[in-house]
Protein backbone atom coordinates (compact mmCIF):
# COMPACT_ATOMS: atom_id res chain seq x y z
CA UNK A 1 0.00 0.00 0.00
CA UNK A 2 2.88 2.32 1.02
CA UNK A 3 4.47 2.00 -1.99
CA UNK A 4 1.30 2.73 -4.63
CA UNK A 5 1.15 5.59 -2.80
CA UNK A 6 4.90 6.81 -2.96
CA UNK A 7 4.34 6.12 -6.94
CA UNK A 8 1.08 8.26 -6.87
CA UNK A 9 3.01 11.13 -4.98
CA UNK A 10 5.75 11.24 -7.37
CA UNK A 11 3.65 10.43 -10.27
CA UNK A 12 1.37 13.71 -9.33
CA UNK A 13 4.64 15.40 -8.69
CA UNK A 14 6.10 15.08 -12.22
CA UNK A 15 2.50 16.39 -13.27
CA UNK A 16 2.52 19.05 -11.20
CA UNK A 17 6.24 20.30 -13.21
CA UNK A 18 4.62 19.99 -16.41
CA UNK A 19 2.65 22.81 -18.37
CA UNK A 20 0.82 22.91 -21.22
CA UNK A 21 1.83 25.75 -23.68
CA UNK A 22 -1.33 27.46 -26.05
CA UNK A 23 -0.45 30.32 -28.44
CA UNK A 24 -1.23 31.64 -31.71
CA UNK A 25 0.80 32.88 -34.84
CA UNK A 26 -0.91 36.03 -36.72
CA UNK A 27 -0.28 37.53 -40.01
CA UNK A 28 -1.11 41.19 -40.79
CA UNK A 29 -2.92 41.24 -44.44
CA UNK A 30 -0.34 43.16 -46.86
CA UNK A 31 -3.12 45.33 -48.15
CA UNK A 32 -5.60 45.62 -46.27
CA UNK A 33 -3.62 45.63 -42.68
CA UNK A 34 -5.88 43.63 -41.01
CA UNK A 35 -5.06 40.43 -38.51
CA UNK A 36 -5.51 37.01 -39.79
CA UNK A 37 -4.20 33.63 -38.46
CA UNK A 38 -1.67 32.41 -39.57
CA UNK A 39 -1.59 28.85 -40.66
CA UNK A 40 1.22 25.98 -41.79
CA UNK A 41 3.48 28.65 -39.38
CA UNK A 42 6.90 26.41 -37.92
CA UNK A 43 6.81 26.85 -34.19
CA UNK A 44 9.52 25.47 -32.20
CA UNK A 45 10.12 25.66 -28.65
CA UNK A 46 14.01 25.34 -27.87
CA UNK A 47 16.17 25.51 -24.73
CA UNK A 48 19.73 26.61 -24.42
CA UNK A 49 21.81 23.82 -22.57
CA UNK A 50 25.35 23.71 -22.04
CA UNK A 51 25.79 21.55 -25.60
CA UNK A 52 23.64 24.57 -27.14
CA UNK A 53 20.57 24.43 -28.64
CA UNK A 54 18.15 21.76 -28.40
CA UNK A 55 14.58 21.84 -29.97
CA UNK A 56 12.29 20.15 -27.01
CA UNK A 57 9.02 20.99 -29.07
CA UNK A 58 8.10 21.28 -32.71
CA UNK A 59 4.58 22.44 -33.98
CA UNK A 60 2.74 23.16 -37.59
CA UNK A 61 -0.12 25.70 -36.81
CA UNK A 62 -3.44 24.97 -38.39
CA UNK A 63 -6.01 27.05 -40.21
CA UNK A 64 -6.47 29.01 -36.72
CA UNK A 65 -2.85 29.94 -36.22
CA UNK A 66 -2.69 28.15 -33.51
CA UNK A 67 0.08 26.01 -31.74
CA UNK A 68 -0.45 23.14 -28.95
CA UNK A 69 2.79 22.19 -26.80
CA UNK A 70 1.99 19.52 -24.02
CA UNK A 71 4.12 18.45 -21.29
CA UNK A 72 6.41 21.08 -20.92
CA UNK A 73 8.77 21.52 -18.01
CA UNK A 74 9.19 25.35 -16.44
CA UNK A 75 11.73 27.07 -17.35
CA UNK A 76 13.33 29.61 -20.21
CA UNK A 77 13.35 28.82 -23.57
CA UNK A 78 13.54 30.37 -27.01
CA UNK A 79 10.12 30.57 -29.35
CA UNK A 80 11.14 30.71 -32.74
CA UNK A 81 8.67 31.12 -35.82
CA UNK A 82 9.57 29.75 -38.96
CA UNK A 83 12.81 29.91 -38.39
CA UNK A 84 13.63 33.33 -38.21
CA UNK A 85 11.87 34.85 -35.34
CA UNK A 86 12.71 34.99 -32.21
CA UNK A 87 10.74 35.76 -28.90
CA UNK A 88 12.31 34.83 -25.19
CA UNK A 89 9.38 33.17 -23.23
CA UNK A 90 9.49 31.96 -19.66
CA UNK A 91 7.07 28.41 -18.48
CA UNK A 92 6.02 28.86 -15.66
CA UNK A 93 4.82 25.68 -13.00
CA UNK A 94 1.06 25.93 -13.72
CA UNK A 95 -0.97 23.48 -15.47
CA UNK A 96 -2.13 25.84 -18.52
CA UNK A 97 -0.05 28.66 -19.69
CA UNK A 98 -0.98 30.70 -22.44
CA UNK A 99 1.70 32.85 -24.15
CA UNK A 100 0.76 36.16 -25.85
CA UNK A 101 0.09 36.18 -29.51
CA UNK A 102 3.07 36.40 -32.22
CA UNK A 103 2.69 39.08 -35.47
CA UNK A 104 4.20 38.02 -38.71
CA UNK A 105 4.59 40.95 -40.65
CA UNK B 1 -11.95 56.63 -85.12
CA UNK B 2 -15.04 54.49 -84.75
CA UNK B 3 -14.88 51.19 -86.71
CA UNK B 4 -18.56 51.97 -88.31
CA UNK B 5 -17.69 55.11 -89.32
CA UNK B 6 -14.39 54.69 -90.41
CA UNK B 7 -16.15 52.03 -92.91
CA UNK B 8 -18.85 54.14 -93.75
CA UNK B 9 -16.44 56.88 -95.11
CA UNK B 10 -14.33 54.70 -96.87
CA UNK B 11 -17.59 53.17 -98.52
CA UNK B 12 -18.10 56.92 -99.64
CA UNK B 13 -14.73 57.29 -101.18
CA UNK B 14 -14.63 53.95 -102.73
CA UNK B 15 -18.00 55.08 -104.72
CA UNK B 16 -16.09 58.43 -105.72
CA UNK B 17 -13.67 56.42 -107.45
CA UNK B 18 -16.06 54.41 -108.84
CA UNK B 19 -17.26 57.86 -110.29
CA UNK B 20 -13.67 59.78 -111.22
CA UNK B 21 -11.58 57.61 -112.40
CA UNK B 22 -13.20 56.42 -115.32
CA UNK B 23 -13.85 60.01 -116.13
CA UNK B 24 -10.17 60.40 -116.71
CA UNK B 25 -9.69 58.45 -119.63
CA UNK B 26 -13.24 59.38 -121.36
CA UNK B 27 -11.50 63.35 -121.10
CA UNK B 28 -7.91 62.67 -122.29
CA UNK B 29 -10.31 60.81 -125.85
CA UNK B 30 -12.22 63.39 -126.05
CA UNK B 31 -9.39 65.95 -125.32
CA UNK B 32 -6.80 63.85 -127.62
CA UNK B 33 -8.77 62.60 -130.10
CA UNK B 34 -12.01 64.54 -130.28
CA UNK B 35 -12.61 62.96 -133.79
CA UNK B 36 -12.00 58.92 -132.87
CA UNK B 37 -14.83 56.78 -132.90
CA UNK B 38 -15.51 54.87 -130.09
CA UNK B 39 -18.01 52.31 -129.66
CA UNK B 40 -19.83 50.51 -126.75
CA UNK B 41 -22.52 48.18 -127.24
CA UNK B 42 -23.89 45.37 -125.37
CA UNK B 43 -25.94 44.79 -121.79
CA UNK B 44 -24.63 46.48 -118.75
CA UNK B 45 -26.52 45.74 -115.45
CA UNK B 46 -29.68 44.53 -117.33
CA UNK B 47 -29.75 47.44 -119.59
CA UNK B 48 -28.71 47.41 -122.85
CA UNK B 49 -26.20 50.07 -123.76
CA UNK B 50 -25.26 51.51 -127.41
CA UNK B 51 -22.94 54.78 -127.33
CA UNK B 52 -20.11 56.44 -128.54
CA UNK B 53 -17.41 58.79 -128.40
CA UNK B 54 -16.28 59.91 -124.95
CA UNK B 55 -18.94 58.55 -122.90
CA UNK B 56 -18.11 55.17 -124.45
CA UNK B 57 -14.82 55.59 -123.20
CA UNK B 58 -15.90 56.37 -120.23
CA UNK B 59 -18.58 53.69 -119.92
CA UNK B 60 -15.69 50.48 -120.67
CA UNK B 61 -13.22 52.09 -118.02
CA UNK B 62 -16.54 51.87 -115.79
CA UNK B 63 -16.69 48.22 -116.37
CA UNK B 64 -12.99 47.79 -115.69
CA UNK B 65 -13.00 49.66 -112.84
CA UNK B 66 -15.89 47.70 -110.94
CA UNK B 67 -14.34 44.27 -111.52
CA UNK B 68 -11.04 45.79 -109.99
CA UNK B 69 -12.35 47.57 -107.18
CA UNK B 70 -15.08 45.00 -106.38
CA UNK B 71 -12.20 43.13 -103.90
CA UNK B 72 -11.96 46.24 -102.17
CA UNK B 73 -15.66 46.79 -101.55
CA UNK B 74 -15.39 43.46 -100.02
CA UNK B 75 -12.78 44.82 -97.21
CA UNK B 76 -14.89 47.47 -96.70
CA UNK B 77 -17.79 45.52 -95.63
CA UNK B 78 -15.71 43.43 -93.36
CA UNK B 79 -14.50 46.76 -91.49
CA UNK B 80 -18.81 48.02 -91.52
CA UNK B 81 -19.68 44.44 -90.09
CA UNK B 82 -17.16 42.50 -88.42
CA UNK B 83 -17.91 38.83 -87.56
CA UNK B 84 -17.53 39.55 -83.58
CA UNK B 85 -18.71 43.19 -82.93
CA UNK B 86 -16.93 44.59 -80.02
CA UNK B 87 -19.62 45.37 -76.48
CA UNK B 88 -18.58 48.00 -73.77
CA UNK B 89 -18.41 46.70 -70.23
CA UNK B 90 -18.78 49.98 -67.80
CA UNK B 91 -19.15 49.34 -64.09
CA UNK B 92 -17.82 50.08 -60.96
CA UNK B 93 -15.59 47.74 -58.75
CA UNK B 94 -16.16 47.65 -54.96
CA UNK B 95 -13.10 46.06 -52.64
CA UNK B 96 -14.66 43.88 -50.13
CA UNK B 97 -13.15 41.38 -47.01
CA UNK B 98 -14.73 38.36 -45.71
CA UNK B 99 -16.97 39.41 -43.83
CA UNK B 100 -18.58 41.96 -46.21
CA UNK B 101 -16.99 44.74 -45.24
CA UNK B 102 -16.04 47.60 -47.70
CA UNK B 103 -12.40 47.96 -48.48
CA UNK B 104 -11.36 51.38 -49.52
CA UNK B 105 -7.75 50.93 -50.49
CA UNK B 106 -7.34 52.71 -54.17
CA UNK B 107 -4.10 51.73 -54.52
CA UNK B 108 -5.97 47.74 -55.03
CA UNK B 109 -7.26 48.86 -58.36
CA UNK B 110 -3.74 49.50 -59.59
CA UNK B 111 -3.47 45.61 -59.36
CA UNK B 112 -6.14 44.73 -60.82
CA UNK B 113 -6.07 42.33 -63.97
CA UNK B 114 -9.03 41.48 -66.39
CA UNK B 115 -8.84 38.12 -68.43
CA UNK B 116 -11.27 36.30 -70.48
CA UNK B 117 -10.86 33.14 -72.10
CA UNK B 118 -9.84 33.53 -74.78
CA UNK B 119 -7.83 36.22 -73.69
CA UNK B 120 -8.29 39.67 -75.33
CA UNK B 121 -7.34 42.45 -73.63
CA UNK B 122 -5.95 43.55 -70.02
CA UNK B 123 -7.57 47.03 -68.93
CA UNK B 124 -7.49 48.45 -64.93
CA UNK B 125 -9.16 50.58 -63.27
CA UNK B 126 -11.83 51.85 -60.12
CA UNK B 127 -14.30 52.73 -62.78
CA UNK B 128 -13.83 49.61 -65.73
CA UNK B 129 -14.78 50.31 -69.16
CA UNK B 130 -13.24 47.61 -71.52
CA UNK B 131 -14.29 46.22 -75.23
CA UNK B 132 -15.23 42.39 -76.09
CA UNK B 133 -16.30 40.57 -78.83
CA UNK B 134 -19.49 39.88 -79.24
CA UNK B 135 -21.71 36.99 -80.45
CA UNK B 136 -21.55 36.55 -84.42
CA UNK B 137 -25.09 36.94 -85.00
CA UNK B 138 -24.30 40.88 -82.98
CA UNK B 139 -26.33 39.45 -79.83
CA UNK B 140 -24.61 40.59 -76.74
CA UNK B 141 -20.98 38.50 -76.14
CA UNK B 142 -21.40 35.06 -74.13
CA UNK B 143 -18.75 35.21 -72.02
CA UNK B 144 -17.37 34.34 -68.20
CA UNK B 145 -14.88 37.64 -67.17
CA UNK B 146 -12.43 37.00 -64.29
CA UNK B 147 -11.18 40.14 -62.21
CA UNK B 148 -8.54 39.25 -60.34
CA UNK B 149 -6.86 41.74 -57.92
CA UNK B 150 -3.46 40.04 -57.33
CA UNK B 151 -2.63 39.43 -53.87
CA UNK B 152 -5.97 40.53 -52.66
CA UNK B 153 -9.03 38.69 -54.48
CA UNK B 154 -11.13 37.90 -57.32
CA UNK B 155 -14.57 38.66 -59.10
CA UNK B 156 -16.42 37.37 -62.06
CA UNK B 157 -18.39 38.86 -64.59
CA UNK B 158 -21.33 35.81 -65.72
CA UNK B 159 -22.18 37.18 -69.40
CA UNK B 160 -22.67 32.81 -70.30
CA UNK B 161 -26.60 33.00 -70.17
CA UNK B 162 -29.65 34.67 -71.44
CA UNK B 163 -30.77 34.93 -67.69
CA UNK B 164 -27.32 36.18 -66.34
CA UNK B 165 -28.06 39.11 -68.65
CA UNK B 166 -31.24 39.52 -67.33
CA UNK B 167 -30.01 40.09 -64.23
CA UNK B 168 -31.89 43.36 -62.52
CA UNK B 169 -27.95 44.66 -62.04
CA UNK B 170 -27.28 44.47 -65.66
CA UNK B 171 -28.20 46.64 -68.42
CA UNK B 172 -27.70 45.87 -71.88
CA UNK B 173 -28.05 48.43 -74.53
CA UNK B 174 -28.09 46.83 -77.88
CA UNK B 175 -27.89 49.46 -79.36
CA UNK B 176 -25.12 51.57 -78.04
CA UNK B 177 -23.91 47.48 -77.41
CA UNK B 178 -23.01 48.16 -74.20
CA UNK B 179 -23.27 46.17 -70.84
CA UNK B 180 -23.62 47.88 -68.02
CA UNK B 181 -23.49 47.23 -64.29
CA UNK B 182 -25.47 49.23 -61.91
CA UNK B 183 -24.40 47.71 -58.80
CA UNK B 184 -20.58 47.49 -57.80
CA UNK B 185 -18.84 44.43 -58.98
CA UNK B 186 -17.57 42.60 -55.94
CA UNK B 187 -14.14 41.63 -55.60
CA UNK B 188 -13.63 39.51 -52.72
CA UNK B 189 -10.52 38.82 -50.48
CA UNK B 190 -9.04 35.25 -50.42
CA UNK B 191 -9.31 34.76 -46.79
CA UNK B 192 -12.46 33.05 -45.40
CA UNK B 193 -15.18 35.00 -43.27
CA UNK B 194 -14.72 35.22 -39.85
CA UNK B 195 -11.08 34.99 -39.20
CA UNK B 196 -10.03 38.88 -38.72
CA UNK B 197 -8.62 39.17 -35.31
CA UNK B 198 -8.33 42.42 -33.39
CA UNK B 199 -5.33 44.24 -32.45
CA UNK B 200 -3.80 42.88 -29.60
CA UNK B 201 -0.34 43.13 -28.14
CA UNK B 202 2.26 41.13 -29.32
CA UNK B 203 5.28 39.33 -28.43
CA UNK B 204 8.31 41.38 -28.95
CA UNK B 205 10.97 39.20 -31.34
CA UNK B 206 14.38 39.39 -29.91
CA UNK B 207 16.31 39.06 -33.70
CA UNK B 208 18.93 36.28 -33.46
CA UNK B 209 18.33 35.34 -29.68
CA UNK B 210 19.00 31.72 -30.77
CA UNK B 211 21.64 32.33 -32.76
Amino acid sequence: MNKWLIILVLLVSELACATNLRGRVDIRHPYTGDLYPASSASVQLIVITNFGLQVVYSYFTGSDGMYYMPNIAPGNYILRINNFLDYNIQVFNTPYQDLPPVLVQ
Amino acid sequence: MDREIAGIMLSFALYLTYFLIPLVPSILIYKIFPNSSVVASGSFSGLKINSSGAFAAYLITLVISINALSETEKRILEIRNPSEPTWSIVGRLELKDGEGNVINNPLLFDLLEISLEPRVLSSANGDIHFKIPGSPDGSPPKRMITLDVKGFGRGKINLTSDSALASSNIVVNEQARTIEFIEPIEILTMTQPGQRYSETNYMTPVTGAGQ
